[in-house]
C-alpha cells in the first residue's frame, strides 16, 4: 500500500484554557484522492487546517504529512516543507490586490525553491508556468496577466488563487470554502476545473466546505463532525 | 531581492500615505541639513574674516565690541585713539605692519573705513588670501577717492568714475551728508565673503578732508565752509583714528606686545588676539546655533515617529496580506522584513527628496543669502559630518521600523493562515 499523503494519529488540540476542539483518532488522505470535508463553520474546520499546515502543532498525537511528523520539524522547517508540499486556496480576497495576476500566481515560488524548480521543469520557466495554468483555467487572455489583482471578477479571482496553488506541483491543494462566493453555475464549473487541473499537476485534493451539494462530485466525502469526537451534539 | 519588490509594490498601493509619510521625513531631513550647512558655513566664514593679524589695537572697551567694530562693521568704537599712538607702535622694531582704521562715516548703509595703502598689502582674510582689485586700481594722491567692496558695487550699481557722497554717521537714512566733497570710484575689490566687500574704503586724508571744516561734531556754515578744492591744498594727516591692526615679525613677541599696549601710559589703549576674540563671540552665539540644531533634530524625530504612526497603523488593516503572504510561503521573518524595507523605503526616499529639496532650495537662494547675509552656501557633496547625521536618521528609521516589524512577526504567528473577514 502506498504511503498516505495526510495521516492523523490520535489527534488532540484545544486552544488554551478551553475544552479540546478537536479529537480525531484516525485520518487518511491518499495520494491523488479529491476528499470533500463536510465542516459548517464552528466545527474546527480551520484549526485542522491550521494543524495540517503545520502552523500549530497538536497537544496529543500525530500529523504526519508525507509521513513526515510535522512536530519533528522546528518553526521554520514547518513552514518551508508546507509551502513546498502544500497549495492553498481560501473563501475570497486570496490574492494580493497590489501585485498583478501573474506575479500573484508567482508567489509560491518566490518562498519555495522546490515549487519554482518543479515549474520550471514542467513548463520551462516559472513564467511559462503561471501563463499555461492560467490558460487551462480559462485566463488565457495576455492582457490580463498584466491587470491588477483586484481589476478581476470574484469568479476569476478564485480562478488565480487556483492556479497559485497549483504551480510547482505542490502534493497537496488545501481548498477552504473555495467556492462559496461564487454563483451555483460558476461553482461546478470552477470545481471540475480544479479537478482537472490536480490530476494533471498529480496533487491531491481536500477541499472544505459546509455545502453538501457539492459532495458527489468528489471521489470521497467525509464529515467532520464524524471524524471529531470532541464534537458537541448538533442542535435540533 | 523579491521582499524590497513587494514592499515598494505595497507602499505603492497606499501611495498617498507613504507619499506625505517620505515628504514629512524629506521635510525634516532638509531641515536638518539647512541648519547643519548655514551653521557650518556662518563658523567658517566667522573664523575666515580676519587672519594673518596678530593684534588690533583700538580704544579701551571690551574684546569683542573692539572686534565687532573693527572688523565686521557692527557697533561703534567707545572712543577714538591718538595718531601718535599708532606711529609709535607702528614703528616699532617688532611691528612688521600696522594698519590704521578709520571709521564713523557710512554710503547708504554700507561703511565707510578710511585707512592707507598698508591696508591693501597686509590685510588678510580666509586662508591668508590678500584683498585684489578686480577693477581699477587703490586710491592714490587724491583724497576724494574711493574703493568700493564687491558687494557695495554690486548691490548699488557702481562702475568706475562713477561718484558717490558719503553721509555722516552710521545709520541708513543720514541727515548729513558731505555732499560738498564727492568721491570718486577708483577700484572695485574682489569678493572675499567678508565684511571688506561691505565697505568703502577711502585714505585717511580723505577721511580728514570731509571733517576738516566741522566743529564740535556738526558742519561749517557760510564763509567757514572748505571747499573740495581747498582741501586737497591743506595738510590732511589725521590727528586720531579709530584701530589699528599690527602683525608682528615674530608670533612669540605676540603676548609681550600686547601687555605692553595694555599698560601704554600716554593713552588707555586695548589690544586683543582676533582669534581668541572670534572664538569668544562664537561662544556667545553658540547657544542659539545649538538651540536651533537641537530644535531640527526633534523636527526629525517627529518625521520618523509619522512614519511609525503610518505604518502601524496600517498594520491592522494589512492583516489579510500577511496571511495571504503566508500561505504562500512567507515565514515570519520575511513578513518582518517586509516592514523594516518598506520603513527603510520610506526613509531613504524621504533622505534623497530632502538633499534634492535641500539642494533646490540652496540653488534658490543662495544669492539671496550672500547679499543678504554675506554668507556663502556652497552647493558641494554633503560632507562627513552630513553624511554621519544622515547615517544616524536612517539607523534611527530602521529602529523605528523594527517596531512595527516585530508586531507583526508576533501578529502573523499568531494568526497564522487564518484570515479575518
Amino acid at each position: 500500500m502506498s504511503q498516505p499523503l495526510i495521516e492523523l494519529h490520535d489527534l488532540v488540540f484545544a486552544w488554551p484554557g478551553q475544552q479540546p476542539l478537536l479529537n480525531i483518532p484516525q485520518f487518511r488522505l491518499e495520494a491523488g484522492e479529491a476528499l470533500f470535508l463536510k465542516g459548517p463553520s464552528g466545527s474546527g474546520k480551520t484549526t485542522l487546517l491550521g494543524l495540517l499546515g503545520g502552523v500549530n502543532l497538536p497537544d496529543q498525537g500525530e500529523v504526519r504529512l508525507l509521513g513526515q511528523n510535522l512536530a519533528e520539524l522546528g518553526q521554520g522547517a514547518r513552514d518551508r516543507f508546507r509551502v513546498d508540499h502544500t497549495g492553498y486556496i481560501f473563501q475570497q480576497f486570496n490574492l494580493l490586490p497590489f501585485l498583478s495576476v501573474q506575479e500573484n500566481v508567482e508567489l509560491p515560488c518566490r518562498f519555495s525553491r522546490s515549487r519554482a524548480e518543479r515549474a520550471a521543469q514542467r513548463h520551462g520557466s516559472i513564467h511559462q508556468a503561471a501563463a499555461q495554468l492560467l490558460a487551462h483555467l480559462g485566463l488565457g487572455d495576455p492582457d490580463l496577466l498584466a491587470r491588477r489583482a483586484d481589476t478581476l471578477s470574484i469568479g476569476q479571482q478564485q480562478r488565480v488563487a487556483a492556479a497559485r496553488a497549483l504551480i510547482g506541483q505542490p502534493e497537496l491543494v488545501i481548498a477552504d470554502e473555495p467556492t462559496s462566493a461564487l454563483d451555483a453555475d460558476t461553482r461546478e464549473v470552477f470545481i471540475r476545473l480544479l479537478f482537472d487541473e490536480c490530476r494533471a499537476a498529480g496533487s491531491s485534493l481536500l477541499f472544505v466546505s459546509h455545502d453538501q451539494s457539492l459532495a458527489p462530485l468528489f471521489d470521497r466525502d467525509l464529515s467532520l463532525a464524524e471524524l471529531n469526537r470532541a464534537a458537541k451534539p448538533r442542535e435540533a | 531581492m523579491y521582499l524590497l519588490r513587494l514592499a515598494l509594490a505595497s507602499l505603492a498601493n497606499r501611495r498617498f500615505t507613504a507619499f506625505l509619510t517620505a515628504f514629512a521625513i524629506a521635510l525634516s531631513v532638509c531641515l536638518l541639513l539647512a541648519v547643519e550647512r548655514v551653521r557650518t558655513e556662518a563658523r567658517a566664514s566667522f573664523a575666515n574674516t580676519i587672519s594673518g593679524t596678530d593684534l588690533i589695537v583700538g580704544a579701551r572697551s571690551g574684546s569683542v565690541n573692539l572686534l565687532l567694530y573693527s572688523v565686521f562693521r557692527i557697533g561703534n568704537a567707545t572712543n577714538n585713539i591718538r595718531w601718535d599712538s599708532f606711529e609709535h607702535y607702528a614703528k616699532d622694531p617688532r611691528v612688521k605692519w600696522a594698519i590704521p582704521i578709520s571709521l564713523g562715516d557710512s554710503h547708504r548703509g554700507y561703511r565707510v573705513m578710511g585707512t592707507n595703502s598698508d591696508y591693501f598689502t597686509h590685510y588678510q582674510y580666509g586662508r591668508q588670501q590678500h584683498l585684489q582689485l578686480s577693477q581699477g586700481r587703490q586710491f592714490a594722491n587724491d583724497p576724494f577717492e574711493v574703493v568700493l567692496g564687491a558687494e557695495v558695487a554690486e548691490a548699488l550699481h557702481y562702475k568706475l568714475g562713477d561718484t558717490l557722497v558719503l553721509a555722516h554717521g552710521i545709520a541708513t537714512i543720514s541727515l548729513v551728508k558731505h555732499d560738498d566733497k564727492p568721491f570718486t570710484v577708483v577700484g572695485i575689490l574682489q569678493r572675499t565673503g567678508t565684511p571688506v566687500d561691505r565697505t568703502l574704503h577711502i585714505s585717511l586724508a580723505g577721511m580728514e578732508a570731509i571733517h576738516v571744516d566741522w566743529q564740535n561734531g556738526v558742519p561749517a556754515r557760510g564763509a567757514a565752509r572748505i571747499s573740495a578744492d581747498q582741501a586737497r591744498t591743506m595738510d590732511l594727516r589725521p590727528t586720531a583714528i579709530t584701530a589699528f591692526m599690527l602683525g608682528l615679525n615674530s608670533k612669540i613677541a605676540t603676548f609681550s606686545v600686547q601687555r605692553e599696549i595694555n599698560d601704554f601710559r600716554s593713552e588707555p589703549l586695548l589690544a586683543i588676539l582676533p582669534g581668541v576674540a572670534l572664538q569668544e563671540l562664537w561662544g556667545m552665539m553658540g547657544i542659539a546655533e545649538q538651540a536651533l540644531f537641537v530644535v531640527s533634530l526633534f523636527v526629525v524625530l517627529t518625521g520618523l515617529i509619522g512614519m511609525l504612526t503610518a505604518i502601524l497603523t496600517s498594520l491592522n488593516e494589512r492583516r489579510r496580506e500577511m496571511a495571504i503572504l503566508r500561505s504562500v510561503g512567507a515565514r515570519p521573518w520575511h513578513i518582518a522584513g517586509l516592514l523594516v524595507l518598506e520603513a527603510l523605503a520610506l526613509s531613504v526616499s524621504g533622505i534623497v527628496a530632502g538633499l534634492g529639496l535641500l539642494y533646490g532650495g540652496i540653488a534658490l537662494a543662495q544669492d539671496a543669502v550672500q547679499s543678504n547675509y554675506g554668507l556663502f552656501l556652497p552647493l558641494a557633496w554633503p560632507s562627513p559630518h552630513e553624511w554621519t547625521l544622515l547615517a544616524i536618521i536612517l539607523g534611527a528609521a530602521l529602529l523605528m521600523g523594527s517596531v512595527p516589524a516585530w508586531r507583526a512577526y508576533r501578529q502573523s504567528l499568531a494568526d497564522g493562515l487564518s484570515i479575518h473577514l
